[in-house]
């Protein structure tokens, strides 16, 4: 494989003949090579799916690294800027793949009438009073949970932060952009942060309770 | 013992790929709500400027460069933002395994 520099990347790809065929064949070369150490934590080389979405993507990438070649600005290393595009591709194959039997639908019914932290799931440790201190607690941060955000943002803020659902996947079912829906996050996060400091409940007020024995 | 059922069935509510001994799942992610709550700044990028910046970013943390003094708003970002800082260890496992 030919060492380029950015520029070299640049010009070749944007060439005719052989230079921009040798500069694909190569720059497919760096996306597969670059896959596995990407998806590994996600996707064994063995599994059966591996060559067909690794095959996908690099097309794909390919394809949008191509029309997207002059929004480059030179930040990076080339090949950093096209794993980049690889990486995001795949992992938003994966996550489709993976949460694909998900529906918010169940979560959108149980946090209609708000959101609740059932407080028999907490260790009572060995002072069994504590309990009662720390389902208040409990229940103090729900009511503020409930009494400031929207549905949408209970929501929200339950799948992506309790159920572990990607942003991606949760953005998705909700008809808005990943970049929309953590906005609508942040925001959420910011009228429960500035709630809790106008009830001078800080976060160490909140482990407290549940740091004692 | 039929209480205990009942909250187990209850805690098999959460998603796909959920262990099965979730008895101590909520206190956990209550407080992994409650620490991102704490972490919010009034001012932070969002996912499209973070994926922008993404491999200059991962650039600085894989040259070892100080990301949290260069880049601390897309530090903050890959913190608090589970699918970014998915996509950053993705492409930081690529970046150690090929060094420039």
């Amino acid at each position: 494989m030919v060492d380029r520099s950015n520029e070299q990347w640049l010009s070749d790809l944007k060439s005719d003949g052989t230079a921009k065929e040798d500069a694909l064949a190569d720059l497919r070369a760096v996306i597969s090579n670059g896959l596995p150490y990407a998806l590994s934590k996600y996707l064994s080389p063995d599994n059966p799916q591996f060559n067909s979405l690794t095959e996908e993507v690099a097309q794909d990438t390919l394809l949008r690294v191509m029309d997207h070649l002059d929004t480059f600005e030179g930040r990076s290393r080339f090949t950093t800027w096209v794993q980049k595009i690889a990486v995001r591709i795949a992992l938003t194959e994966l996550r489709r793949r993976r949460w694909r039997d998900f529906s918010l639908d169940s979560l959108v019914e149980e946090n209609e009438d708000g959101i609740s932290f059932p407080s028999l799931m907490i260790d009572p440790g060995p002072d069994p009073d504590n309990l009662t201190q720390r389902s208040d607690m409990l229940q103090r941060v729900a009511r503020i949970i409930n009494e400031e955000l929207t549905e949408k943002q209970r929501t929200a803020m339950v799948a992506t932060a309790i159920e572990g659902v990607p942003l991606e996947e949760v953005a998705r079912r909700m008809n808005m952009k990943r970049n929309a829906l953590y906005k609508l996050l942040h925001d959420a996060r910011l009228r429960l942060k500035k709630r809790l400091a106008n009830e001078n409940l800080s976060t160490e007020d909140i482990w407290a309770v549940f740091d004692r024995g | 013992m039929k209480l205990r059922e009942a909250i187990t069935r209850l805690m098999k509510r959460m998603g796909p790929e959920k262990e099965e001994n979730d008895m101590q799942q909520l206190p956990a992610e209550f407080q992994k709500l409650i620490g991102m709550v704490d972490k919010t700044q009034d001012i932070e990028l969002s996912c499209d400027e973070v994926y922008h910046l993404l491999d200059q970013y991962t650039e600085v943390v894989d040259r070892g460069d100080n990301a949290q003094k260069l880049m601390p708003l897309v530090e903050h970002h890959i913190d608090i933002c589970p699918d970014c800082r998915e996509e950053f260890e993705a492409l930081l496992r690529v970046l150690q395994a090929a060094p420039a």
